[in-house]
């Protein structure tokens, strides 16, 4: 009864108009909300979907159609976990190295400038 | 080197007063100089190399090794028709992904810029592609995602009409831009995030107050204020991107046929396949000459817009 018949009369404005803007701030911001989830969530869909095939066993990881109930397991993480050194210490020298070699050489030119 | 004169030498100038002696100029170049020596290292004596490469016939495969071939490579690398669709497709595809990358990114900035409940877990959300490693993230892509028979967008799009395309043989191209533009996105958000919050309320206020509508306010007010930053974001992007190697290597491997074949994948095709190393050097040569025209523009463009940040 309220929205529709407050605009027609012009004598009771205020009040009523008053509320249903403050009603369509709050339905805009429901709106934004709902927008916001949903295009996060498209964004996130493909790293969630990794994650998810992490913990699956082998025979779960690639079927049809997709399985999102699954028994998790952590046998793939104990794979990589235990092949995984080299790498890991491969790329710590490659990152802290060159990090130091562009601080040693930036520093003093940054002073500089 | 001519760039990057350009760009540090105001500042050098507008501090050197003129009439200081030899050794204090020696001793204020001092602390330049390890940087100095170190770029150009790593950067122009590899260059001059391959230009000295770039003059010679010499094949991996064959045996004799290098010799002087004057100008023949340069002639093929201008008469081959994949470098010449290389170069096409590597510039096509920059451009789509970055413009649609911040098409994008401004419609989330925007989204991102209201209130609404659980901004911030959304916002970690949004970022989150820009921080998967490239290879990670073509990986992610090519199988779990689209994978003809077990992909997860062929079973989202099952409902809509779509029964198992094979997303990386019929839409190759697509789906290397799809993945560019899914890990670059965030990036042009974060951006244009920046200078939307950097934006001053009371002139948004006082548009208000005279009747605009919010899309004029956002045309005639935001759109002018943020364009230093979609500047910044498109420059940025390019340049990442024009170099995208990862993508195409491990999706398309440059196929089918040579439909995903960008320049960086020609050259490794290049050396790793044809072994002609004076060929190779030579479109890198005509590469970094195509590079440094586009750069310079580029980086006058980036000067402006740090001037323009100085002025606010």
């Amino acid at each position: 009864m309220s929205a529709i018949t407050a605009t027609q009369a012009p004598t009771a404005q205020d009040a009523p108009r008053r509320r249903s803007r403050r009603a369509r701030e709050i339905s805009g911001q429901a709106g934004w909300t709902v927008l916001g989830w949903v295009v996060g969530i498209a964004f996130f869909i493909p790293v969630l979907w990794m994650v998810l095939t992490a913990f699956k066993p082998e025979s779960a990881a690639e079927t049809w159609p997709p399985q999102f109930t699954f028994s998790p397991t952590l046998a793939e993480f104990r794979i990589v976990f235990n092949g995984m050194g080299p790498y890991i210490e491969h790329s710590a020298i490659a990152t802290v190295g060159s990090t130091i070699l562009v601080l040693v050489l930036a520093l003093p030119a940054a002073v500089h400038l | 080197m001519a760039v990057l004169e350009d760009v540090t030498s105001p500042p050098a100038t507008g501090l050197r007063p003129r009439g200081v002696g030899r050794r204090e100029r020696w001793q204020r170049r001092l602390p330049l100089l390890p940087a100095l020596i170190y770029t150009i290292v790593v950067t122009q004596v590899p260059f001059l190399v391959t230009l000295w490469y770039s003059f010679q016939s010499y094949f991996w495969n064959e045996p004799g090794g290098a010799h002087w071939t004057g100008i023949s490579n340069y002639k093929e690398v201008f008469t081959d028709p994949n470098f010449r669709s290389a170069l096409v497709r590597s510039v096509t595809m920059t451009a789509i992904a970055v413009i649609v990358a911040m098409l994008l990114g401004i419609l989330l900035a925007v989204l991102l810029d209201k209130k609404f409940l659980g901004r911030s877990v959304v916002r970690t959300l949004i970022i989150t592609p820009f921080l998967v490693m490239p290879a990670a993230a073509s990986l992610i892509w090519s199988g779990p995602m689209l994978d003809p028979n077990f992909g997860l967008l062929n079973w989202l799009l099952e409902p809509f009409g779509v029964h198992h395309v094979a997303w990386l043989t019929t839409h190759a191209y697509g789906s290397v831009i799809v993945v560019m533009i899914w890990q670059w996105t965030p990036f042009m958000t974060l951006i244009v995030l920046a200078g939307l919050q950097g934006q001053p309320q009371d002139i948004l206020e006082a548009a208000r107050v005279d009747g605009a509508n919010a899309w004029a306010t956002f045309r005639e007010l935001t759109l002018p204020h943020l364009r230093p930053y979609i500047e910044l974001g498109i420059l940025l992007g390019s340049i990442y991107l024009v170099t995208a190697f990862d993508q195409v290597r491990l999706m398309t491997n440059g196929g089918p046929g040579t439909s995903t074949t960008t320049l960086p994948f020609y050259l490794y095709q290049k050396v790793n396949f044809a072994f002609d190393i004076g060929g190779a050097a030579a479109a890198g040569v005509v590469t970094v000459v195509l590079t440094i025209i586009v750069a310079s523009f580029a980086l006058r463009m980036f000067a402006r817009v740090f001037q323009f940040e100085e002025a606010q």
